[in-house]
């Protein structure tokens, strides 16, 4: 049953320098992503998830810093073991991204460059990875289609097509080279729920005839419960709980995962009261002490302020970092 | 009673206004003096004007004294040397520099009155009134600017007045255009919306919230009227237009060419006008350089 | 464009008549009036005379216009307007296209190379230099290298460039080698003075929008998809980053004018600048209407024109 390790990351940590002071954006992540899984990444906006989905491409720039953690890469084939992503360089670099690890990219409408034309934003990335022209070309309509767009619409601009033609048009782009993880920051934020449910499917069903493994990023813990695998949650830059699917939304652990249930509606099941998260994130300038969630949960008691706990493994898959570790209702 | 208090009071509501906007314009160029650029551009800026104050009062002689020697290089008696009738080119730079600057400001002056009035107006009252002025002031912009220059001048007696004139009729258009999009963002601030829902009428609303918001943006402006008035004028005296009995430096650098310096290799003629004209010309583009730089840092 | 058209045909029209007591033929008389046969003066008064209302006179100038009839010069009697302006457009295209050509591609790379290079020491040096450059008087500079690279310097006593003209005297125009050297020539001094003061302008402009592309989020997009360097810089970057210069270009246009003027003047180039200059300095009226006409709408046209090549440069422009 256990799949084959494909991406292992290490205590990652992740600063931001700015003038006001040192941003911590990402504190110390491990994640472990196995071929033909689905991750669910859920959090609040500003809770890291988007620096680390730009840390498995290698794309963390200034004033963004890697200070701590590794991130090994399982997925050549050639019997010298895992690649550390952040020691790639030049070439071996570039030709990781995208054919090994692709991205489709928070709001899609500003990552197409306006002046090229789809197809070509197609063609060039498979001719950058050493695939031929023609085939390059051929293949357009395949990756088009894929994504479930219509290939008459390769010729086409950015600008001339919708919010959600040109999300489907970053999800063909990512499938190009036929990467083994995709890494899909929000794919469906800014589109309306039927295309949003549409593009789900599709990437579901990407997974089950390819074999692709994809990180999901989302704020929505709802939207991921029907696709995903696993799932990760995320807060003020930690894990905070993970597990399987069914093991973390139906029986959450930690109190945010389980503030994050019911901040949100189900797509079907029943009716239920949605209740908001009282308070605010964590200013990430400051050293937290304590349970970085603490000022929020209601059941917050002495030892969370003083002391941070630790991820706990409480059944085989499912973590969670709290003093209190029994159902949270 | 009313007519006279209210009047005091719209007055110093506007200082009031006015006051604020240089403040934060204050405050502002604080931040920007730390730019080198916006330093060494300032001080460029001070020097020219400095040398047009008191340049005048300490100019060794007349720039008309004609009893010296003609085409003599630099020397101790005339440090930049003289002209093709012994004229000292020192005074002629001294005298020129404020008459430049004192020309180029009432330039500028007239036409940031001018540029603001078109620009708040078609900014303030929009639809038709900002169609019509924006389509006009389009017109302006692209017909090129030298040409018409000279064919207003050819028609105008050669006056430092028609220059004044001509040139202030010509530099207003891109002033408008500023002054318009930011009075479309004031008029879209919620104190101009409340002033003009408690039934205020809009000449007091553009004369108490609008214009003192727009001070510190004009006066930039002015700055980079009065150099490309300086510029302006400097070209049209130099294609023999304008006043030639003027000292200033366009007519410096006309005299120059007329009379061949050139074939006399009178450098010491060439070099003093053309560095007033550079120093002002870089100092006002480091300075807006370093604006814009800061503009650019503040909406990110 | 037609308003544009119209309004500078206009005023065209109205500004000699605005002028109380025409001036313009006063000025004439007294200048050149023992000079002239009697027959050429009735000529010219009878071009100037003004008779009819303002419209008919307007309809007549309208009709006028539109068969490139300017008149005739003054100066140059008898010669006509448009055949002085035929003779001397050509070098005035001839030395402003080569001179924004050449500006508007040493813009691009010089600013493309200081944009990629943002924030370093370099990049603060050469922006510095562009803005020194960008900030030189053209007519001054002319003068400048006028002085020093045809005058003072020479090289075992031959002076690098010619003072003036367009082609040297002793060749004679046509196709032939010498005569292409020689305009070349003397072509240099001019076009080095535009292209000095004008591509600073573009370099910086092409820098502050590379600053804004590398900021976008297809760059980072196309960081993520592994593209070649080069790719990324021509079809993300470049591509991107020239659109706003070429809308500057043709705002630019009517600009350039004023600078290639002044310069033809000072080279005494026989472009339609020096004619102006001319025009000026002898008082002739018509020449300078027809030349003020003329250059209006050429630039008009040059908008125009970069409007047609930025709707093809941006797929998201339309033409109406």
């Amino acid at each position: 049953m256990a799949r084959e390790l494909l991406m292992e990351l290490q205590d990652m940590q992740i600063n931001y320098r700015t003038r006001a002071g040192r941003i911590n954006a990402v504190r110390s992540v491990s994640m472990d992503i196995r071929k033909g899984e689905i991750i669910g990444l859920v959090g609040e906006s500003g809770c890291g998830k988007s620096t680390l989905a730009m840390t498995f491409l290698k794309l963390i720039m200034p004033p963004g810093e890697i200070v701590g953690g590794k991130l090994l890469y399982y997925g050549y084939d050639n019997g010298e073991g895992p690649v550390s992503v952040m020691e790639l360089q030049g070439g071996k670099l570039r030709r990781y991204r995208w054919k090994e690890v692709s991205m489709i990219f928070q709001g899609s409408m500003n990552s197409l460059n306006p002046v090229m034309r789809v197809e070509d934003q197609i063609i060039d990335v498979m001719i950058d990875h050493d695939f031929p022209e023609e085939e390059a070309r051929t293949n357009v309509d395949k990756y088009l289609s894929m994504a479930g767009m219509d290939p008459s619409t390769k010729r086409s601009y950015p600008h001339q097509l919708s919010g959600g033609m040109k999300q489907r048009v970053a999800i063909a782009i990512a499938l190009t080279c036929s990467p083994k993880l995709i890494i899909a920051d929000e794919p469906t934020t800014a589109l309306d729920v039927v295309v949003q449910k549409q593009i789900m499917d599709q990437l579901k069903g990407l997974r089950d005839r390819l074999g692709v493994s994809i990180v999901f990023i989302t704020h929505d813990i709802a939207v991921i419960g029907s696709l995903a695998d696993l799932i990760y949650v995320m807060y003020a830059g930690k894990i905070v709980e993970s597990g399987p699917v069914s093991e973390v939304c139906n029986r959450p652990r930690h109190p945010y995962t389980a503030a994050l249930m019911s901040a949100s509606p189900t797509l079907k099941g029943e009716k239920k009261r949605l209740n908001g998260i009282p308070g605010s994130p964590p200013d990430l300038k400051q050293t937290i002490v304590g349970c970085s969630f603490a000022p929020r949960c209601p059941f917050a008691f002495e030892r969370c302020h003083i002391e941070e706990p630790q991820l706990k493994m409480l059944e085989p898959g499912h973590k969670a970092a709290c003093f209190k570790l029994e159902d949270v209702k | 009673m009313s007519a006279n208090g209210q009047r005091r009071f719209f007055s110093s509501a506007t200082r009031r206004s006015a006051e604020a906007a240089l403040g934060r314009a204050w405050d502002s160029f604080h931040e920007l003096i730390k730019d080198w650029r916006a330093k060494a551009g300032l001080t460029m800026l001070l020097i020219i004007i400095g040398i047009g104050i008191i340049g005048p009062f300490v100019a060794p002689y007349s720039p008309f004294n004609t009893s010296f020697t003609a085409w003599q290089p630099p020397s101790s008696a005339h440090p930049f040397g003289t002209d093709y009738i012994g004229e000292d080119v020192l005074s002629w730079f001294l005298v020129g520099t404020a008459t430049s600057l004192y020309v180029g400001f009432i330039i500028a002056v007239s036409a940031a009155a001018l540029g603001t009035l078109v620009g708040v107006v078609a900014g303030y009252f929009g639809s038709i009134v900002d169609d019509a002025l924006m389509r006009f002031v389009d017109v302006l912009l692209i017909i090129p600017g030298f040409p018409l220059l000279v064919i207003l001048s050819a028609y105008f007696p050669p006056t430092v007045t028609s220059t004044i004139i001509i040139l202030s009729i010509l530099s207003w258009p891109f002033l408008s255009r500023v002054i318009r999009s930011q009075t479309l963002t004031l008029k879209q601030r919620p104190y101009i919306m409340a002033s003009k829902l408690s039934g205020l009428g809009s000449m007091r609303i553009i004369w108490r919230d609008i214009i003192p918001n727009l001070l510190p943006l004009i006066f930039i402006n002015v700055i980079f009227l009065v150099v490309g008035a300086v510029v302006a004028q400097a070209g049209l005296a130099f294609f023999g237009l304008g006043d030639l009995k003027s000292v200033n430096w366009g007519t410096m650098l006309y005299w120059f060419e007329a009379q061949d310096g050139i074939v006399y290799d009178a450098w010491w003629w060439l070099l003093p006008p053309g560095f007033g004209i550079l120093v002002l010309a870089v100092g006002a583009n480091f300075l807006s350089n370093a604006v814009s730089a800061m503009t650019n840092k503040t909406r990110r | 464009m037609v308003v544009t058209i119209f309004i500078a045909l206009t005023l065209n029209f109205l500004l000699p008549r605005l002028i109380p007591g025409n001036i313009a033929l006063t000025i004439l008389f007294d200048k050149y009036g023992s000079h002239l046969k009697p027959q050429d003066l009735k000529l010219i008064e009878s071009q100037l005379d003004l008779h009819g209302s303002l419209l008919q006179q307007y309809q007549i100038y309208l009709v006028q216009v539109a068969h490139l009839n300017f008149g005739y010069s003054f100066y140059n009697y008898p010669e006509s307007v448009s055949s002085i302006i035929a003779q001397s457009l050509p070098w005035t295209i001839f030395l402003l296209g080569s001179a924004t050509v050449i500006s508007v591609l040493i813009g691009v790379f010089y600013g493309s190379y200081i944009g990629w290079k943002s924030g370093t020491r370099q990049e603060s040096f050469l922006s510095t230099f562009a803005i020194t450059l960008s900030s030189l008087p053209y007519f001054w500079l002319a003068l400048l290298l006028q002085l020093f690279l045809a005058v003072v310097i020479t090289v075992d006593g031959v002076h690098l460039f010619p003072v003036a003209l367009a082609y040297s005297t002793s060749v004679t125009p046509g196709a032939n080698l010498p005569f292409i050297l020689s305009v070349l020539h003397h072509l240099a001094l001019p076009l080095m003075t535009l292209v000095i003061t004008t591509y600073p302008g573009y370099a910086l402009l092409m820098r502050n929008t590379i600053v804004n592309v590398l900021g976008e989020d297809y760059m980072l997009m196309a960081m993520a998809k592994g593209l070649r360097v080069e790719r990324i810089r021509k079809r993300y970057v470049t591509r991107n980053a020239i659109l706003p210069v070429s809308t500057s270009v043709a705002l630019s246009i009517g600009y350039i004018v004023g600078g290639a003027f002044i310069v033809e003047e000072i080279f005494s180039y026989p472009g339609i600048g020096y004619q102006l200059y001319q025009a000026v300095t002898n008082f002739d009226f018509p020449l300078i209407q027809g030349i003020f006409l003329i250059i209006t709408l050429s630039v008009i046209f040059a908008n125009f024109a970069v409007d047609l090549i930025y709707a093809f440069l941006d797929p998201r422009v339309t033409l109406k």
